[in-house]
């Protein structure tokens, strides 16, 4: 360490690690003060991540190492996609703060929930700065226990019951990652992660197959977070939390960081020029497509709408790891922006889903019909968040699905292209029903509505989804400025092909 | 400069002087034991500066005389003791336990007992330690209430079993070399039944006193009836003086080829503790005795460790990591269980509920201790995990590092048990429970030990040191 611009990924940790500090002493009834902290951390947060974007983009090196266990340091680091990620947390933290603050206007604990949600934060952009294996480790264990008590918020027995489960994942899925990290720390000493694959640039290369068991074990350990089938199983179960946690876990935290760890193991452990040699990567895309039909053909079926847009995630996120499997520069750009874009499309979603429930009472696709009249703004920002999970432009689902199938038929992977059709048909058939229903059907006969909200709680989770869904159309309109993720996307791919630096 | 001479000697001389008053004037005794508990815990941090010290008393050296030794395996055993007494001598239950008659001597005499036991360097002193240490922690557990009578009764009696065995292989340490001094018996070089005899016969007392798999019949009932502050001392620190000298017999006394011998039989007797102790976590019903289950279990991991230990020093010090760990969590889950009893009103493990927001600190202690127990990073159960996989892969044990892996999710199901209390609704009202801030600060000082690898190392090559 040389200088205190080295520290900001430090700070950027520090920020949220202290903001769920001074968050969780707070009495329940200290609303005003707790509102003020919870916005207060992730404005500090964004402040510092703005410093760190200037920085990276002027070519600093940021990197700060602390002794840890026998020959192993903790590592934060800012790479290209640590910015990525950071940059997408900290941002929709804000929002989901503001969302949050709307909706979780009454009950108990609501300095636990807000303080584990800061908390969350954290790990998550741990998971984000992690320079090294063990890094991530610490900090992907970390969410899972942060998580837990956003899941199992009510705490009434069928959450308990659902909270074991999501445990029981994320915990074997930890174990998994602990295995695969023990691994490579005797493969491979101390390395940190590197762009073209820290394994690639072994000097002794390790017997391939010890290597594909090091990429099973790896990517079984992240797939479990990022619901991999057939290790989604959890996802849905979790839908029992408060819907700002869904939102956060399904565009931020959880299912992000588990397919950030899918991004991290194949460029940045092995490499995708290595991961292909080995041969393991159309199994990875076989997995990835089989979990992207899997996960629609389900949602299909939903009628409870969170759970609905819970399958919708299985599938949607799975993009990110097909991106990844195509070892293509285009998929690859594909799958890093399908980081963000996938992000801001489902929290938007969540958003309006918790609104809908929240100050109508609807809760189930079957009784959308005519909130488009009574809630337009939401009902708005739903739609837009719809269409860009089916990839209509000018949406963000579109770019990431435009790049993918590029990658896919450059590649010569022409049945991803279908993959891909089958998977938006299938994304229409269960989002346009809805919306169609919600705009131009008159609501049921036999709405009963609850006692509404108070205007402000209405306003902020109005807002929110607003907010998200312009960026879902700023991130396809926007999309050559120099303010949109696809040209980091572009720069890192490329380096990790080689074609730079 | 203080002399070490005088230092060492302080670590038992303060708290049996405390004892002494505190029996001669019992008004003031509650609040004598509370001072002298913190000067001791403020002791042993001072002597952080001394590891490596090794004195004789009163001038005659081993084989005459008694020697002292403050060496890097005794400095974390030292500190576990000072931080476990201070922060439960403060705690709520600390204080109600000190208020009854005759607790605050017996408090003071275990400590100097765990204290001595520590530093000695010589098998028959160890012997004496012992002792002291377990008819003191028999009472403790005694002073639980008339349902503690019948477990620590039992507890006296294996007790005194464990020490028969142990005394007789001292005796043929002593007609084998002539010698008590543990680094002198090593330097004799025995072989053959004169080394294995003795072995075996201080081995098998010691578990029996530690509560290691098979012997641990006695464990769960005593640490679940004993008072909660005495709970958290047996649990966290007198079993681990057991484990102690046996660390100290197989790593100094005896030579690597014999703990390479008898590793296959340590790790099955690691191994069947963990799962028997699961077991029993999965079947109690009582919050306590979930607890104490789960330190059957987690004693497993000492003669585990002990199994990859011959020739690796690194094993040691997974071993030490994972008593400290261990120690910490389990005497801040005992405190905080306290709390979160009290404020129910009950100590049925699955009907048990969130104890309301007052009592966060104790809520904090029951999360991060199990994380602790669990082995997840950054706490120091992981420091432990990962330094034990990595001794033992490093040795071809490949096998070891999934177990690893797997006991801390088998670890999480169980303990999920009382960490789901935490959050079950309704809330129940919390009344005048303790909040927990002393439980609160031994559990993040178990976290906070995941950091303490390199000083662990640090200490261990001061050991190696002549």
């Amino acid at each position: 360490m040389t200088g205190s611009a080295e520290l900001l990924p430090v700070l950027i940790v520090g920020a949220t690690l202290l903001s769920a500090a001074a968050i969780f002493p707070l009495r329940d009834d200290q609303v005003r003060l707790r509102a003020a902290v919870c916005l207060a951390g992730p404005a500090a947060t964004l402040a510092l991540v703005g410093a760190l974007i200037a920085g990276v983009r002027s070519g600093a090196r940021y990197e700060a190492r602390f002794p840890f266990l026998p020959g192993d340091d903790l590592l934060l680091q800012a790479d290209a996609l640590s910015v990525l990620f950071v940059a997408l947390s900290s941002a929709l933290w804000l929002v989901t703060t503001v969302y949050a603050l709307g909706y979780m206007r009454h009950g108990p604990n609501r300095s636990r929930f807000f303080g584990f949600f800061a908390l969350c934060v954290s790990a998550t952009m741990g998971v984000a700065l992690a320079g090294n294996m063990i890094t991530f480790l610490v900090f992907y264990e970390t969410l899972t226990l942060a998580t837990y008590p956003l899941v199992v918020h009510k705490g009434d027995a069928a959450t308990l019951r659902a909270g074991r489960t999501y445990l029981i994942y994320t915990l074997s899925g930890g174990a998994m990652v602990f295995l695969g990290t023990m691994l490579l720390h005797a493969l491979q000493g101390a390395g940190g992660f590197e762009v073209g694959g820290l394994l690639a640039q072994a000097e002794t290369r390790p017997s391939d197959a010890a290597l594909r068991l090091l990429f099973a074990i790896l990517i079984a350990g992240v797939g479990v977070k990022a619901a991999l089938a057939p290790l989604h199983g959890w996802l849905p179960l979790a839908m029992v939390a408060p819907a700002p946690v869904s939102a956060l876990l399904h565009a931020v935290a959880v299912v992000k960081a588990g397919a950030f760890g899918v991004v991290r193991v194949v460029y940045d452990v092995f490499g995708v020029t290595l991961a292909d040699a080995l041969g393991v990567l159309p199994w990875l895309g076989a997995a990835a497509a089989i979990t992207i039909v899997w996960g629609s053909v389900l949602a299909l079926g939903q009628d409870d709408l969170k759970r609905r847009l819970a399958y919708s995630t299985v599938s949607q996120v799975s993009y990110i790891a097909l991106g990844a499997s195509l070892a293509h520069p285009a998929a690859a750009v594909g799958a890093i922006l399908h980081l963000i874009h996938q992000g801001i499309m489902k929290i938007t979603l969540f958003f309006c889903a918790g609104a809908f429930a929240e100050v109508e009472g609807v809760k189930t696709v079957s009784r959308m019909a005519g909130l488009g009249r009574r809630m337009p703004w939401t009902m708005a920002a739903f739609t837009v968040a719809a269409l860009g999970m089916i990839g209509v432009p000018p949406t963000a689902g579109f770019v990431t699905k435009w790049y993918l199938a590029i990658g896919a038929l450059e590649a010569d992977g022409a049945w991803v292209v279908a993959v891909l059709l089958i998977s938006s048909g299938l994304n229409a058939a269960y989002f346009l029903p809805i919306v169609g229903a919600a705009w131009f059907r008159p609501p049921p006969d036999d709405m009963v509505r609850p006692e509404p909200p108070p205007r402000l709680s209405v306003a902020l989770m109005a807002v929110s989804p607003v907010v998200t869904a312009l960026l879902v159309m700023a991130a396809a309109l926007l999309a050559t400025s120099i303010f949109s993720p696809l040209g980091w996307a572009q720069a890192l791919a490329l380096r990790e092909f080689g074609f730079e630096r | 400069m203080v002399s070490p001479d005088a230092a060492l000697a302080a670590l038992f001389v303060l708290p049996l002087t405390g004892a002494l008053a505190a029996f001669a004037a019992p008004r003031a005794a509650a609040a004598l034991a509370i001072g002298v508990s913190w000067a001791n815990a403020a002791l042993v941090g001072g002597l952080y500066g001394m590891v490596g010290a090794r004195i004789a008393l009163g001038g005659h050296a081993a084989p005459l005389g008694v020697a002292l030794r403050l060496d890097g395996l005794a400095w974390p055993f030292l500190a576990l003791a000072g931080a476990l007494f201070a922060f439960a001598a403060s705690a709520t239950a600390g204080r109600a336990l000190l208020a009854k008659p005759g607790a605050a001597a017996l408090w003071l005499t275990l400590l100097a007992g765990l204290n001595a036991l520590f530093v000695s360097a010589d098998a028959f002193n160890l012997y004496i330690t012992l002792e002291v240490v377990s008819l003191a922690a028999v009472a403790l557990t005694a002073l639980g209430g008339p349902a503690a009578g019948a477990p620590a009764l039992r507890y006296l009696f294996v007790s005194l079993g464990g020490s028969i065995f142990y005394l007789a292989g001292v005796a043929f340490f002593y007609r084998a070399t002539g010698a008590l001094d543990i680094g002198l018996i090593g330097a004799a070089g025995l072989s053959g039944p004169a080394l294995a005899a003795p072995l075996a016969l201080t081995t098998l007392g010691l578990l029996l006193k530690a509560g290691a798999a098979p012997f641990h019949f006695w464990l769960p009932p005593a640490h679940a009836a004993a008072a909660p502050a005495a709970s958290a001392l047996l649990s966290g620190v007198v079993v681990k003086a057991a484990l102690y000298v046996l660390i100290r017999l197989w790593t100094d006394a005896a030579p690597p080829e014999a703990l390479d011998a008898a590793a296959p039989v340590f790790r099955v007797l690691g191994l069947a503790a963990l799962g028997v102790g699961a077991l029993g976590a999965f079947r109690a019903t009582r919050l306590k005795a979930l607890i104490a289950f789960s330190t059957v279990a987690q004693i497993g991991y000492a003669p585990l460790a002990l199994g990859f230990a011959a020739g690796s020093p690194l094993a040691v010090q997974a071993l030490v990591a994972f008593m400290a760990a261990h120690g910490l969590a389990k005497g801040a889950i005992f405190l905080a269980a306290d709390g979160l009893r009290r404020a129910n009103g009950h100590d049925a493990l699955d009907s048990l509920a969130d104890p309301g927001s007052r009592l966060g600190p104790t809520k904090g202690a029951i999360g991060l201790g199990v994380v602790a127990l669990m082995g997840l990073p950054p706490s120091g159960g992981f420091l432990a995990k990962w330094t034990l996989a990595e001794a033992a892969t490093a040795q071809g044990h490949w096998w070891m590092a999934p177990l690893l892996a797997g006991a801390a999710v088998l670890t999480g199901v169980y303990m999920l048990r009382l960490v789901s209390a935490l959050v079950r609704a309704p809330a129940c009202a919390d009344g005048d429970a303790p909040r927990g801030w002393s439980a609160l600060a031994l559990a993040v000082a178990a976290v906070a030990l995941g950091f303490s690898g390199p000083m662990l190392s640090a200490l261990m090559l001061a050991e190696a040191a002549p």
